[in-house]
């Protein structure tokens, strides 16, 4: 079968349902949407281009990583209207008019397993609602001027297509920020970190294998003393206070620092996860730490802290793991609801005889 | 000491060296450019995997930021039976003793079931367990007690139905020999976090070493720094760690440097990476006699840990390697596998009976596993702690009839189609249960996952595009998952 064949024969999609009749609970969801989320379209929403207000954005979240400025695979560059029209190197890739000859949406359609699939498999897939969006364009003659309004959009597909463009920016922001990193610059990389390159330089001398990057492109940085044990000690902490603004992971677990080291530990405030289990730091190093309110996991296990660092711990905004196994504070934390899980004393009960071994 | 030996022996060694050189010289127009040329193109690090040339096992950054940073792989070696512990199935109880329908067996290889078998209903009872609701048989009481943070896949497929290539594709990506297993390319990509340690480290519990071999955890066409080493749990972690009597550790430091001296001369004029794998390895060695010694003793536990555990002082048991796992896990070791063996539950045996041997297996590992998850739970590791659990494929819903005859014991062959592994815990999404088969667990129906598409996903947890995860070698972008169509399980990242 030719795939053109295949690509109709996959593509038809189910007809979007329930608009028919139903004007005063479409009247009430409109007035909903009104009051509640403000996402029906503003009038210049609908009086401006399908192209700017709709399809561009669907194209940058699904397409432009690989056709779009930096990457053109296959010759196709889809960030703009003009590269859209020119298609690829196999020829156009949209017909106006015609979303079923349109190369574009023949692919899109493809089941996933298709070899042929775009996007491919492990990359985002667009929703049934922007495949749609990209049908009906292409349908009312695909020109960067037709309006939003002028798609006549049957109600579910209007409310979802007045959302749309906020919620692609979301997707767009997150990729940049995650997942589109294919064409990693090394030069911009290291820009975003030379305020600090050389002391990062030195400390990984200092501590090998312990502080490291976040992601290839990050100036984010984690640190662990997961080698040195009771070496590790508040001098050695307090070694790393140039590094505050970017350091987001911190584990001292099992190290020889103390409630000496709760100055410093007080200063890491872009910290999102802090182990500090089977140290010697307690409650005066707990209340000093009031100030880490990135602090998302923090781990205290068998340290020497009591119930009075609960009213500490209980403010830190952003917690939503607490370590607390083995300390004075587990039973009160549990009472107080803080985040934390049973622990392995409740969950595993010891072992009455021997296990049974071959 | 036999001096005259001795210089026999190096004279050997020196006139077999310089023929192969010779060789090599001669030939610089034909094999040996040709050798020399692969070699250059083979060591080519991409961007993103380049280090300083002495410290192959410096940390590196993963591609994108991650929750896992390091794996506990607890593979039960045998391959366990889905339909007795997570793939619950009462058509097939009800069908228990019925002649398999010819549908099943056309065009079907097993490893021993021949003629017309009887179909075999779940030998355990089910119960939904959690809040999440998960099913599972009772076999694993203690591990239920995790089943809130499990993300079980019922819906795993492989192509391969003996133990070895199974094995084999599962943790290095080929059926055949040769390739660098998963826990090599995690340790080229992502170094590990404790220089005194290796990055990779494999626990084997007694008995018998998988069928795969320890290919399984070799470290195929990467530098064999990155292959996995294998600890004992009873007197050196590993073999010959300690200095010989009568030799103290700053005599060996210099012996090292003065060995040294020269692979760093080799290194200068040949550029062999092999070279500086053998300086790593002899420093890190050196190291090792330490921190390894204090990593692997396990009598630095508490007796409240011991008990928990179920361990047995001084046993090469699995008890105690969770155990270590653990250990290894606090001190930053990236990629921990540990083997169980035993799971290979046909039913020619009383050991390899699903009544006997099987239920006794499970008994064995429910409580280290439980405890181990526990215990990175109270740390806070099992956050940034991917631990997996499965075997290399699944097993048949008809009873085994080796021969054509009727069993002595109730047993399963092996089967491909469809078998059941869980994560936990790294960024796998708990209280979840991803994948379905058939109404007897014969096939994968909805959302299959093959051995590449957990590969892919294990890597990606770990922060990896498993594209860019790659090294060039005989003129292709080599991988953990190889050149067929993979996707990454997006539904079990949490």
């Amino acid at each position: 079968m030719s795939m053109a064949g295949r690509a109709r024969s996959a593509g038809n999609l189910p007809a979007f349902q329930g608009q028919h009749g139903q004007i005063a609970r479409a009247t009430m969801r409109r007035l909903v949407a009104i009051l509640l989320l403000g996402l029906v379209p503003a009038a210049n929403e609908i009086a401006a281009p399908a192209y700017d207000q709709l399809i561009a954005p669907i194209l940058r979240a699904r397409c432009v990583e690989c056709h779009g400025e930096q990457k053109q695979k296959a010759k196709l560059a889809l960030h703009t209207w003009e590269g859209l029209a020119q298609g690829s190197d196999g020829g156009p890739v949209m017909v106006a008019g015609q979303p079923g000859e349109s190369v574009l949406l023949q692919r899109v359609r493809l089941p996933v397993a298709d070899e042929d699939h775009m996007p491919p498999a492990d990359r985002p897939q667009p929703t049934r609602e922007e495949i749609e969006l990209l049908a009906r364009w292409i349908e009312r003659g695909a020109s960067p001027s037709v309006t939003v309004a002028e798609l006549q959009l049957p109600e579910p597909l209007a409310r979802v297509a007045a959302g749309l463009p906020a919620k692609l920016d979301a997707i767009v922001k997150a990729q940049g920020q995650a997942d589109t990193l294919w064409d990693f610059k090394p030069e911009e990389v290291a820009k975003s970190r030379a305020p600090l390159a050389a002391k990062v330089t030195e400390l990984q001398r200092r501590f090998p294998g312990a502080l490291n990057y976040e992601s290839w492109t990050s100036p984010a940085l984690h640190f662990t003393a997961a080698a040195f044990g009771r070496e590790f000690g508040d001098a050695e902490l307090a070694a790393l206070l140039p590094l505050r603004d970017e350091l987001v992971v911190l584990d001292v677990s099992n190290t020889g620092i103390s409630d000496a080291a709760a100055p410093t530990l007080a200063q890491f405030r872009q910290l999102r996860v802090l182990r500090a289990g089977f140290t010697r730091l307690g409650d005066a190093t707990v209340a000093q730490l009031a100030g880490l309110r990135r602090l998302e996991s923090l781990s205290l296990h068998g340290t020497a802290i009591s119930p009075a660092s609960l009213a500490v711990l209980g403010k830190l905004p952003a917690l939503q793991a607490l370590r607390v196994a083995g300390t004075a504070a587990e039973q009160p934390a549990q009472a107080a609801n803080l985040p934390v899980a049973p622990s392995a004393a409740d969950l595993v009960p010891p072992v009455e005889r021997p296990n049974k071994t071959r | 000491m036999n001096l005259s030996r001795l210089l026999h022996d190096y004279e050997l060694a020196r006139v077999g060296a310089v023929t192969r050189r010779h060789f090599l010289q001669k030939c610089t127009t034909g094999l040996g450019a040709m050798w020399l040329a692969s070699l250059a193109q083979g060591a080519t690090p991409k961007p993103g995997f380049a280090r300083p040339a002495a410290e192959p096992l410096a940390p590196l950054p993963p591609q994108y930021p991650a929750k896992a940073k390091r794996v506990i792989y607890l593979h039960m070696a045998g391959a366990p039976s889905q339909l007795e512990l997570f793939d619950y199935k009462p058509d097939l109880a009800r069908l228990d003793g019925q002649d398999c329908p010819a549908s099943f067996l056309a065009g079907k290889r097993f490893a021993f079931i021949s003629g017309v078998p009887k179909m075999l209903g779940p030998q355990f009872p089910f119960h939904r367990a959690g809040k999440c609701g998960t099913w599972m048989s009772d076999r694993f009481p203690l591990l239920e007690r995790h089943i809130d943070d499990l993300c079980v896949i019922k819906s795993m497929r492989t192509d391969e139905f003996n133990h070895a290539p199974a094995q084999l594709l599962l943790h290095t990506g080929s059926p055949r020999l040769g390739s660098p297993s998963l826990g090599s390319w995690v340790t080229y990509g992502l170094g590990t976090e404790n220089q005194n340690l290796p990055g990779y480290i494999v626990l084997v519990s007694g008995g018998k070493t998988p069928d795969g071999g320890k290919g399984l955890w070799g470290s195929g066409f990467l530098p064999s720094v990155y292959q996995g080493v294998q600890c004992r749990a009873k007197g050196d972690p590993v073999l010959f760690l300690s200095n010989p009597e009568g030799v103290s550790r700053d005599e060996r430091r210099r012996v090292l440097d003065a060995i040294g001296d020269i692979d760093r001369e080799q290194f200068g004029q040949h550029h062999d990476p092999e070279t500086v794998t053998r300086i790593a390895q002899y420093e890190l060695a050196f190291r090792m006699q330490v921190s390894a010694t204090d990593a692997m003793n396990l009598a630095r536990e508490p007796a409240e840990i011991h008990a928990r555990y179920g361990t047995k002082p001084g046993a090469e048991s699995f008890a105690n390697n969770c155990l270590l796992a653990r250990r290894l896990a606090e001190r930053g070791v990236r990629f921990i596998q540990l083997y169980h063996w035993g799971w290979d539950s046909h039913g020619n045996t009383l050991q390899t009976s699903l009544k006997d041997g099987f239920a006794d297996l499970c008994r064995e590992v429910d409580r280290p596993i439980a405890a181990l998850l526990a215990d990175l739970k109270d740390r806070g590791l099992l956050e940034d702690t991917l631990v997996v659990w499965g075997g290399e494929f699944g097993r048949t819903p008809m009873r085994e009839n080796r021969g054509g005859q009727e069993m002595k014991f109730l047993g399963r062959d092996h089967h491909p189609g469809a078998f059941t592994v869980w994560l936990a815990g790294g960024g796998a999404k708990p209280g979840f249960s991803y994948g379905q088969t058939d109404d007897v667990g014969y096939d994968v129906v909805e959302n299959p996952v093959e051995v590449r598409d957990l590969q892919a996903t294990i890597v990606r947890l770990l922060g990896f595009d498993h594209h860019k995860l790659s090294l060039r070698f005989q003129g292709l972008d080599q991988k953990i998952t190889g050149v067929k169509p993979t996707h990454v399980i997006r539904e079990v990242m949490g």
